[in-house]
């Protein structure tokens, strides 16, 4: 869940993988990204030993600039700011991999099926996606909070529905080339099912762009996340979360301007990791073999 | 280094020139486009690839240079870099001298380059429909050329010439197609536009990079002889990139046999099909399967063509060359293009001589002999020997396929293509019936409706007995298991996401084969289509197109078919690689009695594999029977043309050669002309064909649609004019 370049689905082969992940670590910035987020998410797990603090606890004299036992000073209510950051790392890489997972996860068979099988299953499934696409994000997942009620694994339906379309119509434009290539009739002509032709044989071939868009989604999820704390719907407190901590610190802006400036770094930090890495993806996997991908790498030499 | 080499031939030829009467004003001019040791190399993630190595050429005006070689062997990488028209950011490097017009273009800036492309040198594309601006009036894309090179041409003036060119290049009623839209001329018609606009400015050097290999064959005999007219009407040099030898020896007065980057021979056309003096062009020669031939089997190169991102020390050609078997030399010194005696030609071999002294190079002097000396493999299975009395691996009956063309808000079909209009067909075990047509006759669509992969809309497919279009979801899939497809391009039918061992055992797999077991068996059917087995874990992009298509092959012979349908199986390979997979096919139709269907545009190829033959034309079978009734005494007017129309890839007496290029394209399969549809092409045609259409009846031994038959036989001289 946490490893979010490895843990991409994959069907792929080991050789296949080992010369895509070269090329992924060909790319400079792409290694970047990667270390970065691999960084992040240690953090994360390890934040109750890594963590000064405990979070949650109120022990501190409120709003303390920067110290020694505060390495960043200390929040309204006397918290940690540091402990505090580190733990709400866990929220907010949760969120993005969760809500990633549950667009890919619903999205990405809808483009599959509405794309090869066409018809009336495109009909049905692409008005469904319009419907959802017609509702801006935001306000689809303030819709959803508002019925479901705040909580981490509401939020992360939230903002996972709302990334359904972007999976669904991605999916479904790759299928509908790849449908069209001599293998897939091969397949379908050594007596290949419908469902074991999407799955095996269509599906591998459109993963390359599914797992840039998973990356992407899980920065915009970072954003809507920090998003939909600070107005309050995201994760409830006392738990911490970037977000929430970056409402929280809007009030005493004056006061403690430090306060703010760290978790949004973090946030910016996590989605610039995030770009980079889908931008090495996009580079590493390619359109379709790797020669486009070498023809990639010639051209973007970023 | 072998630029010096060169030099030296050059200027033998001009000395010696009074002799070559193929081009007579040689000796008077200086080459109009002369390439001297031009190397370019690409940066690419497996290394430095050098494209071309170190080539070395010269164009004289008035003369047709055929640059022939494989694919990758560096021919057109090297013109399109003289030019300037390599824009990829991968190029690593170009450098040498590209003398046009006293001038190296490599040292001109970009807007002098500019300014002489298009007015001293032209290019033709292979994809004209795609080289044309398809929102641009055809007429105004060649006004501009004109225009851009001389300011001072009216738009008036301009029109008049552009009509005066397209005329010219025979594009019928020049003035009315002149505001026309590329999307509304045929390959071949926008072929002859491209043309036009090449030769519009008068250019000294007109480069033809594979200009007819996207076309028919009875289109690219037109094309062909526009570009002659093309030639003879500026007095440009022509400079022929092709892969195909026949049109190599229609068209070309030199030759220059490119390998590995490198020009390993170059010559007048005569003495490099009757006494090629390099093993390279020796051992081309002897893979190309030809109409005239009889030979049962085809000799191919062994091995593959050379990585180019390592170059060999010695000649590139070694590891597959018969003459250099062990000799140190071939290995170790790279060998230089010399001047042979006569001064006629140069080969870049150690041992020229023995070059040419091999058995069977002779192939363009006298055909039939040579041949009769290769050796003679009988493929026992043969579908003569098969017992006739039991049922057919493949009938068609009556077969029909059409699909709607919609239009409107409603996508309501508002018309109907027929691709495939009542064929039949049967193919007994063992057997190979060969389905010969030009593209959009309804082969392919024929090919897949075997299988079910289109679904018909009339008539009968039975598979060893068992109806295809009647047969339930299991029925289906036993009859696809007894029926295999192998398709034309390797790179597309093979699944990328997948290792070429798991790509073989798909069809194993989806028969719950246990894993061991299908191990076991892609072992062995690698062994069996000549791949290595430690092999089976790389990826299909490792491999070339070749053994691509023999992984394609190992697949569909997994599940131990009875039936291979072959879909145009060599056409997207090189030919000495064509040579290896036609006789791999051979072999094992010999080892397993399986039935071939194979379908081609390629006459000579079909001729080599089949022993029946059905030609179709516009989703109608037009002729069919054995080998030798088709192919030596066709009565179907359209047969006759398709055979002419054919390049034979032997220079000797090319001129007095009757060649009748078949006049305009295929009608539209919307709107198919009533009676007979051949009529509209016809040299024969008469009243009666408009209004009847003529069935397949007994011709002569074999079937053949045609009212005239019987008599097209004593048609032949009128069938030209």
């Amino acid at each position: 869940m946490s490893a979010l370049p490895a843990g991409a689905p994959t069907v792929a082969p080991r050789r296949r993988r080992l010369a895509a992940a070269r090329r992924f670590a060909q790319s400079r910035s792409a290694v970047v990204g990667a270390v970065g987020l691999a960084a992040l998410v240690v953090m994360a797990l390890l934040a109750p030993i890594v963590a000064p603090f405990d979070p949650a606890v109120q022990g501190g004299e409120p709003l303390l600039g920067p110290s020694g036992t505060h390495l960043l000073g200390t929040d309204q209510l006397g918290r940690d700011i540091v402990s505090r950051m580190i733990h709400g790392a866990r929220g907010s890489l949760l969120v993005a991999a969760g809500a990633a997972a549950v667009g890919a996860g619903i999205g990405v068979p809808l483009g599959l099926v509405a794309g090869y099988l066409g018809r009336w299953a495109d009909a049905v499934a692409m008005r469904v996606v319009d419907l959802l696409l017609a509702v801006p994000g935001i306000l689809l997942a303030l819709v959803i909070i508002a019925v479901l009620g705040p909580g981490r694994l509401n939020l992360i339906l939230a903002i996972g529905i709302g990334a359904i379309p972007e999976f669904a119509r991605l999916t479904r434009v790759a299928t509908l080339e790849v449908r069209e290539r001599d293998f897939v009739l091969a397949a379908r002509g050594m007596g290949a099912s419908t469902p074991d032709t999407m799955a095996r044989t269509v599906l591998p071939n459109v993963l390359g762009p599914i797992m840039v868009q998973f990356v992407i989604t899980a920065s915009m999820a970072v954003v809507v996340e920090a998003g939909l704390s600070f107005l309050g719907l995201g994760t409830p407190p006392p738990a911490p979360s970037w977000g929430g901590m970056l409402q929280d610190a809007r009030s005493y802006l004056y006061q403690s301007p430090t306060y703010g400036l760290f978790p949004g770094i973090c946030l910016a930090a996590t989605v610039f990791f995030l770009e980079r890495i889908g931008r090495g993806l996009q580079l590493a996997v390619g359109g379709g073999g790797p020669r486009a991908a070498a023809r990639g790498l010639g051209r973007g030499a970023v | 280094m072998s630029g010096g080499g060169l030099d030296g031939v050059v200027r033998d030829d001009i000395a010696d020139s009074g002799t070559m009467p193929i081009v007579p004003d040689r000796g008077a001019c200086q080459p109009v486009l002369s390439l001297r040791n031009l190397v370019v190399e690409f940066t690419t993630p497996a290394g430095v690839v050098r494209a071309v190595d170190g080539m070395s050429y010269d164009v004289y005006g008035g003369e047709t240079l055929s640059v022939v070689g494989e694919t990758g062997s560096g021919k057109s990488v090297s013109v399109l870099a003289a030019l300037g028209l390599l824009q990829t950011a991968n190029l690593r490097r170009v450098s040498g001298e590209v003398m046009l017009a006293g001038v190296d273009l490599l040292t001109l800036p970009e807007a002098e380059l500019r300014r002489r492309l298009g007015r001293d040198v032209a290019m033709i594309f292979q994809d004209a429909i795609s080289a044309l601006n398809p929102v641009q009036r055809v007429g105004e894309q060649i006004a501009e050329g004109l225009r851009v090179h001389d300011r001072a041409l009216t738009a008036n003036a301009a029109r008049e010439r552009v009509v005066e060119l397209l005329e010219m290049v025979g594009v019928p009623h020049p003035r009315a197609r002149y505001d026309q839209y590329p999307h509304q001329f045929s390959g071949g018609m926008c072929q002859r536009v491209m043309i036009a606009m090449a030769i519009a400015n008068r250019p000294k050097v007109l480069i033809a990079d594979e200009p007819t290999t996207a076309l028919d064959v009875s289109v690219q005999a037109q094309i062909l002889d526009v570009l002659r007219l093309a030639r003879e009407e500026t007095g440009a040099g022509v400079v022929l990139i092709t892969h195909d030898l026949g049109v190599v020896a229609e068209t070309a007065d030199r030759v220059a046999v490119t390998y590995g980057g490198r020009i390993v021979e170059t010559g007048d056309v005569i003495s490099i099909f009757t006494r090629p003096r390099h093993p390279y062009t020796a051992a081309l020669m002897r893979s190309l399967p030809r109409l005239d031939s009889t030979a049962e089997r085809l000799l191919p190169i062994p091995g593959q063509p050379p990585d180019l991102t390592e170059i060999p020390p010695g000649c590139a050609f070694a590891p597959r060359c018969p003459t250099a078997r062990d000799r140190s030399v071939c290995v170790q010194t790279r060998p230089e293009l010399r001047a042979d005696d006569a001064g006629t030609g140069a080969s870049a071999c150690h041992f020229p001589d023995e070059a040419a002294a091999r058995p069977g190079t002779g192939a363009g002097a006298q055909p039939l002999s040579s041949d009769a000396a290769e050796p003679v493999a009988t493929p026992a299975g043969a579908g003569d020997a098969a017992p006739e009395s039991t049922v057919p691996v493949l009938e068609v009956r009556d077969a029909v396929s059409r699909f709607p063309v919609r239009s409107g808000v409603f996508a309501r079909a508002t018309a109907w293509v027929h691709a495939v209009d009542g064929v039949s067909l049967r193919i007994p075990a063992g057997g190979t019936l060969g389905l010969v047509g030009e593209s959009g006759c309804g082969k392919t669509t024929l090919a897949r409706l075997v299988l079910r992969l289109v679904d018909p809309t009339g008539g009968q497919i039975l598979v060893e007995g068992d109806d295809v279009g009647r047969a339930g979801r299991a029925g289906l899939r036993r009859i696809r298991r007894r029926a295999q497809m192998v398709f034309q391009d390797p790179y597309a039918s093979l699944n990328p996401r997948l290792t070429v061992g798991d790509n073989v055992a798909e069809p194993l797999r989806l028969q719950r084969l246990p894993r061991a077991r299908r191990r076991e068996d892609v072992r062995e059917l690698f062994s069996r289509v000549g791949l290595r087995p430690e092999h089976a874990d790389r990826f299909p992009a490792e491999f070339s197109g070749g053994q691509r298509q023999r992984v394609a092959i190992a697949r569909a012979l997994a599940s131990r078919p009875r039936l291979l349908i072959l879909d145009e199986p060599v056409s997207a390979l090189d030919v000495s690689v064509q040579a290896q997979v036609l006789n791999l096919l051979a072999d094992l139709q010999r080892e397993s009695g399986m039935a071939y269907l194979f379908v081609s545009h390629d006459l000579s190829v079909i001729r080599q594999v089949a022993d029946q033959v059905a030609v179709m034309y516009l989703g109608k079978i037009v002729e069919s029977g054995s080998v030798t009734r088709v192919y030596d005494d066709p009565r179907h007017p359209y047969t006759r043309s398709l055979l002419a129309s054919v390049p034979v890839p032997d220079p000797v007496g090319r001129e007095t050669r009757r060649r009748v290029p078949l006049g305009g394209d295929v009608p539209s399969p919307v709107n198919p002309p009533s009676g007979c549809r051949f009529r509209t092409r016809c040299p024969i045609a008469a009243a009666r064909c408009a209004e009847e259409e003529p069935l397949l009846r007994s011709v002569a031994g074999g079937h053949t649609a045609c009212h005239f038959a019987d008599e097209v036989h004593d048609l032949v001289p009128q069938v030209g004019t």
